[in-house]
């Protein structure tokens, strides 16, 4: 057929009435646009989801299995609680904030940089935070379905000790925000793939060693402890224990979500600004 | 409804201490197909970025419709079709889901959204296209599909960046046929390009840029009535 008896008529009072009705709904829009550019991510990750699982899911469960069962060989417990018990919140807190630290670097990045994909969302209504809180709700996404496949394995096999426990995914969703906005901040100004092994190894890794995962933050040298207090991790590793042993501190508690929210607020809106900044002139 | 559809003035642009875009001021039509015409780096695309907002002007006004383009970017959106000088299309997507996930940025949703998809995959002859990998499309159809994504949310007003640069002559044709469609349906378009032949064929009126001056602004019929042919014209600016 030929194309160019195609019907495509701009009609002015229909345009008009349009942008009128956009012009009067633009906040509601802005929770819609999120979920666009969301739901953008998770289309292509149906096509690709398999290898991810391994990383996402399989990942800290060796993790869990093998020092668990492998050192908790030699540690009887720790504060009265099994080896193995006592790490699964850690792996909880530790593997969703790999989930979101590698969709919010490497797949940021593959998005931002080499396929332009936010340079195409852009030609569009939909504004630089839309995208950054769009691709903060996905990567939340990768970190839940992390964390939560080790709380269920860990339910299924009785590694769990409270029923406050139960808590712990809306935890893993605050860590998912914490991780993903911080990652992206790190995406917003890395000049290349490479950069990113920076932050893992001195940010993420060193999280993942020293955050309390593996053992009480206070068998460290004070001087070390220090450091840890700057650790986000630390306050998510920290809350999913209280709530796993069901040992509730609320006055720990308030201050421990404080600190997450706060972190979590600063790398938002710090990633806003360094990404227009990159992506507009 | 404003008699014009685009007015700019006292557009201007410094990266870095270099001006790209000198006192730029002009005003389209609405219906018009309004060329931008220009040698290389001379600012064409500049002020094409300025007016979908990847690129904030230094000083200046745009109005489009008569609503200040600077502070109502997100809304103008949704009456514009954009198409840059480089394609980026989502090479994960196939072709119809990224005319599909494309409608959903504009709050096009559903049946209407696979209305629209399938209707401009036809008008763009890319039917058979449709599951198709991107990135297993030829440069010709990529653009058309470029094209095809720009008019998913009905835009009254269409901004392309060189179309048809490195296309064969075939297809680029074929993108001036659709385009002189959209364009007698009562699309306005703002387009840019370097060839004579194309701007000759296409344009009502033109403005055309040499180092962000607008050295010559009117229809191109003024200057194609001259002797001088207008790739004698673009020669002449093009020295200085
Ligand atoms: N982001 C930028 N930073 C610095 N200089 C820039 C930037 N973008 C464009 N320029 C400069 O501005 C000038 C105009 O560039 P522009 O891309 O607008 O030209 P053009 O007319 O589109 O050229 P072409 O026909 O090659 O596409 C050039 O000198 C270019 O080097
Ligand atoms: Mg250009």
């Amino acid at each position: 057929m030929s194309g160019t008896e195609f019907n495509f008529v701009p009609d002015a009072k229909w345009q008009q009435m349009e942008l009128l009705k956009k012009i009067n709904k633009t906040n509601s829009n802005l929770s819609k646009s999120l979920f666009t550019v969301f739901y953008r991510n998770y289309l292509v990750w149906l096509k690709y989801y398999k290898p991810g699982i391994i990383g996402d899911i399989l990942e800290p469960l060796l993790y869990l299995a093998a020092l668990g069962f492998g050192i908790g060989k030699f540690i009887h417990n720790i504060n009265g609680i099994s080896y193995i018990k006592y790490i699964v919140p850690g792996i909880i807190a530790s593997s969703s904030m790999y989930a979101a630290a590698f969709e919010s670097t490497f797949g940021a990045y593959t998005r931002m940089v080499t396929n332009g994909i936010y340079q195409a969302i852009l030609l569009t209504p939909i504004g630089i935070e839309d995208i950054v809180s769009g691709e903060i709700l996905w990567g939340t996404a990768k970190a839940f379905m992390s964390g939560t496949a080790v709380l269920i394995i860990g339910t299924v096999f009785g590694w769990i000790i409270s029923p406050a426990a139960i808590i712990i995914p809306v935890v893993i969703v605050l860590n998912g925000i914490l991780f993903s906005s911080l990652s992206l901040l790190i995406t917003s100004f890395s000049p290349s793939y490479d950069f990113f092994s920076y932050y893992f190894t001195i940010a993420i890794s060193t999280m993942f060693l020293f955050s309390g995962v593996f053992y009480p933050v206070s068998s460290l040298p004070y001087a070390i402890r220090y450091f840890v207090y700057i650790m986000p991790l630390y306050y998510t590793v920290s809350i999913m224990r209280m709530l796993d042993e069901g040992k509730i501190n609320p006055v720990l508690l308030f201050s421990y979500l404080s600190v997450i929210i706060l972190f979590a607020l600063i790398f938002f809106y710090a990633s806003v600004y360094f990404i227009k900044k990159r992506v507009i002139k | 409804m404003k008699k014009y559809i685009l007015e700019i003035n006292g557009l201007i642009k410094n990266f870095n201490r270099l001006r790209v875009l000198n006192d730029v001021h002009f005003k389209i039509k609405h219906g018009d197909f309004f060329g931008l015409i220009g040698p290389n780096g001379a600012g064409k695309s500049t002020l094409l970025k300025i007016l979908y907002g990847i690129v904030i002007p230094d000083s200046g006004n745009i109005s489009i419709n008569g609503l200040d383009l600077l502070s109502n970017y997100k809304k103008i959106k949704y009456s514009l079709g954009i198409v840059p000088q480089e394609d980026n299309l989502d090479e994960d997507l196939s072709v119809n889901d990224n005319l599909i996930v494309y409608s959903k940025y504009f709050g096009i949703t559903g049946g209407e959204s696979r209305r629209r998809a399938s209707e401009l995959l036809n008008f763009f002859d890319m039917g058979e296209k449709k599951y198709s990998k991107v990135s297993e499309l030829s440069g010709g159809l990529k653009r058309r599909l470029m094209i095809a994504r720009a008019l998913i949310n009905n835009p009254s007003l269409i901004i392309l960046d060189e179309p048809t640069s490195g296309l064969d002559p075939e297809y680029r044709q074929n993108i001036w046929e659709k385009l002189k469609a959209l364009n007698r349906n009562g699309v306005t378009i703002l387009m840019s390009t370097h060839y004579m032949e194309e701007a000759e064929r296409l344009f009502k009126n033109i403005i055309i840029l040499n180092h962000g001056n607008i050295v010559f602004n009117g229809a191109i019929s003024e200057i194609t009535l001259n002797k001088k042919s207008l790739e004698e014209i673009f020669l002449d600016i093009a020295k200085h």
